[in-house]
């Protein structure tokens, strides 16, 4: 038994040195890097090349580049060949071509040597996979807005809503959300510039009316930065960090203004992805909110107030958004159905307005109690025009700067949206 | 390390929330929605993973095929054929 296995032992230290004996054997493909200078790897199978080598020698390689198929070569020079680990030769280049990325070039590479057959070895870049845009086609680049899947938050979103009767004026009610988040970051920041906006007008307005205006209950608006921390820690994928400088809340219906700076942590779970169709995800944070009231009003739904206390603003501020779809099938990115959740609560360190309106008697305190928002909404998008969906929406809460009252708040209608696809990120959190 | 195809195809599978989902060979087939790219979110730190693997070299953001239909195959692809 012990002789057996002594046999084997041999053999395979037998075939292990004839495998090592293999003569050099020039490979079929060439691989382009973008480093500068220019390089190429020119792949090999069996032994390396030993010093002496004609593979090693530079006046062996003839390299050309060509900027179109059917263009002249220009000639390259090899001015250094070295081994590249164990399959790979490295062809330095001299002069390097002008251009930012050498992989969109064609290129011929070619030994020739007395006393070994030539070999050439091309290399044709890939089809410009992202020449172009659209909305559809994976393969492109996508334009600066597209219609929004079932699985994205709406960067740029219109909600409206109509409400006539007898006895009353029309009321119209708007809600307005905006973002833009530039694709590239500040250099050598890593933080990426966004400007962000959020309109509510009107969400709170009950019938009868008699008079129809355009008064904003709510309008935020930021300039924000927001930089990507990939570390992962169990189910945590990473963390992004946003910071808003400054912010500004107003309202037009009962005239007051704040300007706050904010600094948020988002948690950036994995996503729940059990089926090929049903996926959620939920992403919390949490953050603080300081700043200073720049005006407020004397009266409140004529109902005098006094609030010359109210001066800084010092919040926690913490949230969550969630999101379950279904998706099709064969393609994630078709849209059938979705429901997402928004929650955030502020919570005053410092005395704030709290304006509530219930039968018709308005009520104003300053006090530190927690400012609910609660937004929730079911989506369904037109599978032939997706810039178009049908959408439900629930509200409920305080919005700043007054944080006036929406109670349990439900619209029904349609819903023109599209998503910013130039960012390759993600939206703020508002 | 040159930026072959077998390299690139690892830097997209391990930049995925589920990178041990992904089975070799199936990288023409596996979408990156499968490995956990659902949506926008995890498309930015998907990004920003590609972009921290292959550094000292550099890629735009935009240059590398993030979108949850898109196969390991061809993100992989565009970071092979984009980064400088």
């Amino acid at each position: 038994m012990r002789s057996n296995v002594l046999i084997l032992v041999v053999l395979f230290g037998c075939s292990l040195q004839l495998a090592a004996q293999k003569p050099f054997a020039m490979g079929n493909s060439v691989v382009v890097n973008n480093t500068q200078p220019v390089t190429l790897d020119v792949d090999f199978s069996n032994a390396p090349p030993v010093t002496g080598s004609p593979y090693l020698v530079e006046t062996n390689w003839k390299v050309q580049w060509r900027a179109n198929a059917d263009d002249m070569g220009n000639d390259v020079l090899v001015v250094e060949v070295t081994v590249d680990g164990t399959s790979h030769l490295k062809l330095r280049l001299a002069p390097t071509p002008q251009v930012t990325n050498a992989k969109k070039l064609f290129w011929s590479v070619l030994f020739r040597a007395d006393t070994l057959p030539f070999a050439l070895i091309n290399f044709t870049p890939k089809p410009a996979a992202n020449a172009g845009h659209s909305c559809t086609d994976k393969m492109k680049k996508k334009p600066a807005l597209c219609p929004p899947g079932p699985k994205d938050t709406p960067d740029i979103s219109l909600i409206g809503s109509f409400l006539a009767g007898g006895g009353t004026n029309p009321i119209y009610s708007l809600d307005f959300t905006g973002g833009y988040i530039f694709s590239n970051p500040i250099p050598g920041s890593g933080l990426y510039p966004a400007l962000t906006g959020k309109v509510e007008i009107n969400q709170d307005t009950k019938p009868p009316n008699n008079r129809t205006r355009f008064d904003p209950d709510s309008i935020t608006a930021a300039f924000a930065l927001t930089k990507y921390d990939d570390r992962r820690v169990g189910i945590l994928r990473g963390m992004r960090y946003q910071f808003q400088v400054p912010t500004g809340e107003l309202s037009r219906s009962d005239p007051s203004s704040n300007v706050t700076t904010a600094a948020l942590a988002i948690f950036d779970f994995n996503p729940w992805l059990q089926s090929p169709r049903w996926f959620g995800t939920f992403y919390p944070f949490v953050g603080m909110e300081a700043g200073r009231n720049l005006n407020r009003p004397s009266v409140i739904d004529q109902t005098p107030v006094d609030l010359s206390h109210f001066k800084s603003i010092v919040r926690g501020y913490i949230g969550a958004d969630t999101i379950l779809a279904y998706v099709d099938e064969n393609d994630p990115t078709t849209n059938l159905f979705s429901i997402g959740a928004t929650y955030r609560v502020r919570l005053p360190a410092v005395d704030e307005p709290f304006v509530e309106t219930l039968h018709q008697v308005t009520t104003i305190d300053l006090t530190t109690k927690a400012r609910h928002w609660v937004e929730a909404d079911v989506n369904y998008t037109l599978p032939k025009w997706k810039y178009l969906s049908f959408t439900a929406t629930y509200q409920y809460g305080d919005l700043p700067p007054l944080f006036s009252f929406v109670n349990h708040k439900v619209t029904i209608g349609l819903n023109l949206q599209a998503v910013q696809t130039s960012k390759g990120l993600t939206k703020l959190v508002q | 390390m040159p930026l072959t195809s077998s390299f690139c195809e690892h830097v997209v599978v391990n930049a995925t929330p589920f990178p041990s989902r992904f089975e070799p060979g199936t990288a023409a087939q596996t979408t990156l929605f499968t490995l956990g790219v659902v949506d926008n979110v995890m498309a930015a730190h998907f990004v920003h993973s590609i972009k921290n693997a292959i550094a000292p070299l550099s890629i735009d953001n935009e240059d590398i095929l993030s979108s949850a239909d898109t196969t390991v195959q061809a993100a992989a692809d565009s970071v092979q054929q984009n980064a400088f």
